[in-house]
């Protein structure tokens, strides 16, 4: 994997877009209020599509498994689904009437 | 529903679309060093300047240089991976130039076979390269001929034309070799060994010699590499 094509993205190699992907991630846990609640579920979001393409590349295009690729992808999902109840316990999808949240 | 969840859904579906076209884009796109093709007329590109490189180098088997050098460099590496194609054309030539025609160090090649069935393909032939002691150059000019991975880039042609361009190569017995069963044999093994010594990623050379072993992987300048040479005499 990582000697492979699918190791970059648009030029960068994706253990430094892991890198500036996570520190968003924690960065936002330290924003408060809506602000930090959607921008934790959009990094999670496109962290989740992105595992799930380089799981993808890992079992049908390279045939080789990446475990940090694997633990990353694990995380990620757990990060989607703190990022939902965040949102979910927030209140921000009820109707404008009904949230009156931060 | 609110503005909030509105806003969301927005920010949720831009993210989307932007991480698949950047995957999309990324994967199409290719890269023009890597997308070599064979020239219409039967010859291969880059044998001219590796058959000048290796010239009066001895070469056996998967090795080049004098089997009596004190360090040995094995290098781990597969015939389709983009950054063995940049090591072959950097560090590698660096090595063979220097410490390897000095007769301080050999260089043997081990290719493996993880990224797909071209990686096969190509490994056989430089299996059946190599039992006519013409391992090295054989995927010296493959990695100057590379083309994209897992597109069908290995052909029976390509693969011809190298063996032709290499002088002392029986084309006919490489030929028969190459889809002989000792060839995939000889691949197989290559991955045992790759396994038995820890490498996961290619390229990975190995370095032992009086002054111990060193290991380094990925595309490293030709210093370091040279370096670690020194490092293990």
């Amino acid at each position: 994997m990582q000697s492979s094509k699918y190791a970059v993205l648009a030029g960068v190699p994706l253990a430094y877009l892991g890198v500036v992907t996570y520190a968003i991630l924690l960065a936002s846990a330290f924003i408060p209020r809506f602000p930090g609640r959607i921008i934790a579920l959009i990094v999670a979001v496109c962290g989740v599509i992105f595992s799930m393409w380089l799981q993808y590349a890992e079992l049908f295009l390279i045939k080789a498994i990446c475990p940090w690729c694997v633990a990353s992808a694990i995380i990620m999902v757990i990060s989607l689904g703190v990022a939902i109840g965040r949102i979910v316990k927030a209140g921000d999808l009820k109707s404008d009437a009904a949230a009156a949240g931060p | 529903m609110s503005r909030r969840a509105w806003l969301i859904s927005g920010a949720v579906l831009a993210a989307i679309i932007v991480v698949v076209v950047a995957i999309v884009v990324s994967v199409s796109g290719g890269d023009s060093s890597t997308s070599a093709s064979t020239p219409s007329d039967g010859s291969v590109s880059g044998a001219t300047e590796v058959l000048a490189l290796t010239k009066g180098i001895p070469q056996s088997g998967f090795t080049i240089g004098k089997t009596s050098a004190p360090v040995t460099v094995k290098e781990f590496v597969d015939p389709q991976c983009p950054v063995c194609e940049k090591a072959a054309t950097g560090a590698v030539v660096a090595l063979v130039k220097g410490p390897v025609r000095a007769g301080d160090a050999k260089l043997v090649i081990v290719p493996l076979k993880f990224i797909g069935s071209d990686s096969v393909t190509a490994s056989q032939a430089i299996a059946a390269a190599a039992d006519q002691d013409r391992g090295f150059v054989f995927t010296d000019i493959l990695y100057r001929n590379q083309g994209q991975e897992n597109s069908g880039w290995v052909t029976p042609d390509l693969l011809k034309n190298i063996a032709s361009a290499i002088p002392g190569i029986d084309v006919a017995t490489w030929e028969k070799a190459s889809t002989a069963q000792a060839a995939g044999d000889a691949v197989f093994a290559a991955s045992d060994e790759a396994t038995a010594a820890g490498v996961n990623a290619t390229p990975t050379f190995v370095l032992t010699g009086p002054g111990g072993t060193k290991t380094l992987t990925g595309a490293i300048p030709a210093a370091e590499l040279l370096s670690a040479v020194t490092a293990v005499s």
